[in-house]
């Protein structure tokens, strides 16, 4: 028995000494090289292309190595408990930046980029409101997407409906998704149009072109604007459409906006950014277009909503230049370059697209002509609060669309609830 | 030098194998315990500075936070309907298997799988099968008829649907039962049928009181977790829709990791600690009347 117990010990010592060896051995042949870490939420096909970012960075860096570490679940939980931990990546890429700056996550990047003489005047405004919070600039803009109606070709031949043209109404789009849905139930039923209870992020564009907000500019009251007429009626106008639509829950709307129902011809709109485009384009049966939102009267402007990210710092990382310099490459001019050349999508530096040709190339360049008319940045971006009150909003939408309650009624309450929250 | 005592050696070599565990707890379990005890009297927000603000997280539990009772209501409706539904099932599975059919070592297999699969993984496969346009469930209940049920979309029947999820959970009772009646002597079941008594008066007379501990076992560990549960609910419904399947434990979450209160949602989490060592002692008290022991009757 006792002899098993030195054993083990003696066993534990070993190896840890050869361990601690090994380690030495490889920290003093890599000692040239800056090691850096590089968190993002992709995987699959996506991930591959942020290694070919990083590749192409490492290539004309050599002294620079970069790890990329891919948290495609609970990322913002990760981000956020690492960082409590005091023992984080040295890069990540963010979408809620208020929050993130709040909670001390990621460092201001204003002095390297004053250093270095960046003239964030190039990227598209919308995408920098994106890095902008209190006055600090918190990342560098990723590719983008606004969101826009794809339309399915065959389900419009099939009900001899003439296709959609930028600058379509409100009126327009019930009409034809009236016209494209059948009525009928199970397999045989189709739908014009797949909508979505209590999605914030897909109806916001619709509000703004209605000459609406959700919430004022300090991002501290909702009053006023979530309840005003502008909102209202776009609720109001959306319940209808969502009444003859085919529906999805908020969840599968968050990961397949009815993808796969759009793909077999079983709905003949769906809202969505350019993320399904690569595989829509793969398929050699479905034909379809891509037009901007419609607007709620005619000769008035689209206003859609742009996803987007920075490449950001962490407050806590240990090689801040080096990251710097991966930061700057990859949401800097050669980093949007190498995007639009693999056709995955489009930079936040508007001139790349302009020399690369991307705007002529056919869906991708569809979506860069709607995010022309965007002028807005998602309410998320006015402060970290917003994610609770946000969730008011949704209760709200989903009570107006699931319960039939009055739309003025549901908002005149989200609208105090959300005020007890931001005011808080 | 002196020579420890063989006793004392043993008692020694004793701890050292425990000692791993021991560490483990202390740093993993006790430190954060007591790290989020404390968090609970306080303002915290991950990374600022720790402000005490003594008990206001846990009136505010009472007071300003209208998602908070109404997540205890609905979780009290949740485990109520949960906890039996496990152990029935689990129990009346594990009972069948013990019978002499025919393919209940791959039964017990199909059983026992999804305890292997995680909460989360499991939790997009049912939201899948819940898709009311084309999950498996609707297409399935077409076939007799039934026209296709908004099982996650309808907020008045949201909360139920995620109860049929938990018979995915049931190989862990399931797998205890089945050692149980298993270990149940069969020279009782032999006396019964000398004296004529039939199989369901058997399970009730014999198999049931000789497995009550395990019972009470299984009763304990399924309340705990179902009190716990949340990986299924953020996957499938993320609380809605109209925030039916809003949870305690979803409000737990939603508040130390989408709003970053960590010291509301710690004090969240010290008032459902408290309410499930309440109905554990309660659990306790009453197993006196109801749980066999065999050693307790000299047996």
């Amino acid at each position: 028995m006792k002899k098993m117990l030195y054993l083990m010990i003696c066993f534990i010592m070993i190896s840890g000494t050869l361990l601690y060896a090994g380690g030495q051995q490889e920290s003093e042949t890599a000692d040239s090289v800056t090691e850096i870490t590089f968190m993002t939420w992709n995987s699959g096909f996506h991930l591959e292309v942020d290694q070919k970012l990083a590749d192409a960075f490492m290539a004309e860096n050599p002294l620079i190595k970069v790890e990329l570490i891919s948290v495609p679940q609970g990322f913002d939980d990760k981000v956020l408990t690492s960082n409590a931990a005091g023992n984080t990546p040295d890069g990540l890429v963010i979408w809620n930046t208020p929050q993130f700056v709040e909670a001390g996550v990621v460092e201001d990047l204003t002095p390297y980029i004053e250093r270095d003489g960046l003239d964030m005047g190039e990227y598209h405004p919308v995408t920098k409101q994106w890095a902008e919070y209190k006055g600090g600039i918190y990342g560098l803009p990723k590719d983008y997407t606004p969101r826009a109606i794809y339309y399915n070709k065959n389900v419009f031949d099939e009900a001899g409906v003439a296709y959609p043209q930028d600058g379509w109404t409100f009126d327009d789009f019930t009409e034809i998704t009236k016209k494209l849905t059948n009525g009928k139930e199970g397999a045989d039923a189709r739908y014009g149009y797949v909508a979505i209870p209590g999605h914030t992020y897909a109806i916001q564009g619709y509000i703004w072109s209605n000459g609406g907000e959700l919430v004022s500019k300090d991002g501290k009251t909702a009053t006023g604007y979530i309840n005003s007429q502008a909102v209202v009626e776009v609720a109001e106008w959306y319940k209808e459409l969502f009444d003859m639509s085919m529906t999805t829950s908020t969840m599968d709307a968050y990961q397949n906006l009815g993808q796969d129902q759009f793909q077999t011809g079983i709905v003949g709109m769906m809202d969505n950014g350019s993320w399904p485009i690569d595989v829509f384009s793969k398929d050699t049966s479905l034909d379809f277009g891509i037009v901007a939102p419609p607007v709620p009267k005619a000769g008035m402007k689209p206003s859609p909503v742009i996803h987007s990210a920075t490449y950001s710092m962490f407050a806590k990382a240990k090689n801040k230049d080096a990251v710097w310099e991966y930061i700057k490459f990859v949401g800097g001019v050669e980093g949007g370059k190498i995007i639009e050349e693999l056709r995955y999508g489009i930079s936040a530096i508007p001139s790349v697209t302009e020399s690369s040709g991307l705007a002529d190339v056919p869906y991708i360049g569809d979506f860069y002509r709607v995010a022309a008319h965007a002028d807005h940045a998602p309410a998320f971006t006015t402060g970290p609060k917003w994610f609770e009150a946000d969730g008011e909003f949704k209760t709200a939408l989903e009570e107006i669309f699931l319960l039939d309650r009055d739309a003025t009624e549901a908002l005149n309450e989200a609208a105090r609830k959300m005020d007890a929250i931001l005011q808080n | 030098m002196k020579r420890l005592t063989i006793s004392t050696q043993e008692k020694l070599d004793g701890y050292l194998f425990i000692l791993p565990w021991i560490l483990g707890f202390l740093v993993f379990y006790a430190g954060p315990l007591l790290f989020s005890f404390v968090v609970s009297f306080c303002n915290w927000d991950y990374l600022q500075n720790l402000t005490f603000i003594g008990l206001k997280n846990y009136f505010k539990i009472f007071s300003s936070d209208a998602y908070a009772l109404d997540g205890l209501k609905k979780t009290a409706i949740f485990v109520g309907l949960e906890v039996p539904l496990q152990l029935g099932l689990s129990l009346l599975i594990a009972y069948l298997l013990t019978q002499n059919i025919r393919g209940t070592k791959v039964a017990k297999a199909i059983v026992y799988l999804p305890a292997v699969i995680s909460g989360a993984v499991g939790g997009i496969i049912w939201r899948y099968m819940f898709n009311t346009q084309s999950g498996v469930l609707n297409y399935l209940i077409s076939f007799i008829g039934i026209k296709p049920i908004p099982w996650i979309d309808d907020p008045s029947i949201a909360l139920y649907s995620i109860v049929l999820t938990g018979v995915w959970a049931i190989g862990q009772p399931m797998i205890l039962f089945l050692a149980a009646i298993e270990g149940v002597p069969r020279n009782y079941y032999e006396s019964a049928d000398i004296d004529g008594a039939g199989k369901f008066s058997q399970f009730i007379h014999i198999t049931l009181p000789l497995i009550s501990p395990t019972i009470f076992l299984n009763l304990i560990i399924v309340m705990i977790s179902q009190f716990q549960m949340l990986a299924p609910i953020i996957v499938i419904t993320s609380g809605g829709p109209v925030n039916a399947t809003r949870l305690y434990s979803y409000v737990e979450y939603t508040n130390a990791f989408k709003y970053l209160k960590m010291g509301y949602a710690s004090a969240l989490s010290w008032f459902m600690f408290a309410i499930i060592l309440l109905l554990s002692l309660i659990l306790f008290k009453s197993s006196n009347k109801w749980v066999y022991y065999h050693s307790e009757r000299g047996n």
